[in-house]
């Protein structure tokens, strides 16, 4: 390896192209196949099934390492997480009140404070829990992303924590509009209740879709109110880990260490989303610019089945999701009540 | 006397990590999009 030989560095550049060629390929039948499939059962799902498939093909063909030397996993992961800042528009969140930040802060905090202090009683293992904590609290797989980026998380927890959010969120879609309608509750109360429950926004769309306009309306900005937490709650998972979880292994840390490891994609999510919540897109440039993040997690997560070990994710175990239907069952309840107290009762609208 | 030398430096590009990568990436994307370079995307 590492031969400058003109004939070498061609054979490594054809398989750099056929590389990007099979990512893209499988990119676009990720495409059709989330497109075709019911709603909750999003693309992520489907990218990293897809890239397992193909990861296991190459493996017995003996090329994987040649023909995976496009799955830049991280890369694809937070340049989609900067695009995500489209979808966070302050003013947009700002038009239901201080209402939906008022839920949303309230939710994240103790969501993840109740999921942290279940997962230390069963022993999870610090990354894996700090991920499920972000995923559960904030806003499913975008959140254990920056989770991930914060605490330098392995690929399998990643992979584990998003087929629980995924496989969480399809019964989810269904049964909460059914038990808001079976209880007569108003569309504002519902709404606020799927955006501050339900983990991944396409699934949230879809709960609200089912009841009606105005509640896809409040519980997309609920949804966008707890997605802007996403940088407040990387950073403080950055700082944690430096100055707590790390101190055994590199000392005492300077200000230069903690600003190297801080997940600075974050400053990028943050920047695009103050240039969106001054206006600065157009809607049709927000939906294309949300497209590209798909393509670009899907990308992401068409790597990560690429990359998935079996034998990593049996380590994990059952436990984690012992922690994450339990912290879940903490959510809805909790939602429940706050959406009730803070958009059903009539004196707040 | 040994001549002074002063270490070598990366060039930019290789000094940056994934984050900035990302960063610029996503950036260049969304320029492209507001000058209405790139669009519309299918999804």
């Amino acid at each position: 390896m590492g031969s400058s030989h003109p004939s070498s560095r061609g054979t490594q550049a054809l398989w750099l192209i056929a590389s990007l060629v099979l990512l893209v390929v499988l990119a676009g039948a990720t495409n059709r196949l989330a497109a075709i499939s019911p709603k909750a059962l999003e693309y992520p799902l489907w990218a990293a099934l897809l890239g397992l498939a193909a990861g296991g093909i190459a493996s017995a063909a003996g090329v994987k390492e040649q023909l995976g030397r496009a799955f830049r996993t991280e890369l694809f992961l937070k340049t989609g997480l900067v695009l995500l800042g489209a979808a966070v528009n302050l003013r947009e969140i700002l038009s239901v009140g201080a209402r939906g930040v008022i839920q949303a802060i309230v939710l994240v905090s103790a969501v993840f404070a109740f999921a942290w202090w279940l997962g230390g009683q069963l022993q999870l293992e610090k990354r894996l829990r700090a991920l499920m904590c972000a995923a559960v609290s904030i806003c499913g797989v975008s959140a254990a992303i920056a989770a991930a980026g914060a605490v330098l998380a392995r690929r399998e927890q990643l992979a584990y924590v998003t087929a629980l959010v995924i496989v969480t969120a399809l019964p989810m879609m269904v049964l909460m509009p059914w038990i808001a309608a079976a209880t007569g509750m108003s569309p504002e109360w519902a709404g606020a209740w799927f955006g501050g429950n339900i983990d991944t926004t396409a699934a949230v769309v879809g709960a609200g879709a089912m009841y009606g306009e105005v509640a896809v309306k409040v519980a997309s900005i609920v949804k966008m109110a707890q997605n802007a937490l996403i940088g407040v709650v990387a950073f403080l998972l950055a700082l944690y880990w430096v100055t707590k979880e790390e101190v055994a292994t590199v000392g005492h840390p300077s200000a230069r260490l903690i600003w190297e490891r801080f997940p600075k994609f974050v400053l990028g999510f943050l920047a695009v989303s103050v240039l969106a919540s001054v206006g600065l897109f157009t809607k049709t440039q927000v939906k294309d610019i949300n497209a590209l993040r798909n393509w670009a997690f899907t990308l992401a997560f068409i790597g990560i089945g690429w990359q998935l070990s079996f034998s990593e994710l049996r380590k994990i175990g059952l436990r984690p999701l012992l922690v994450y239907l339990a912290a879940t069952v903490f959510n809805t309840l909790l939602a429940l009540g706050l959406s009730w107290a803070l958009f059903g009762r009539s004196l707040w609208r | 006397m040994e001549a002074h030398q002063s270490p070598v430096r990366k060039p930019l590009v290789s000094r940056l990590g994934e984050d900035e990568w990302a960063m610029i990436v996503g950036l260049l994307l969304i320029l492209l999009v507001v000058l209405g370079i790139l669009g519309p995307i299918p999804w």
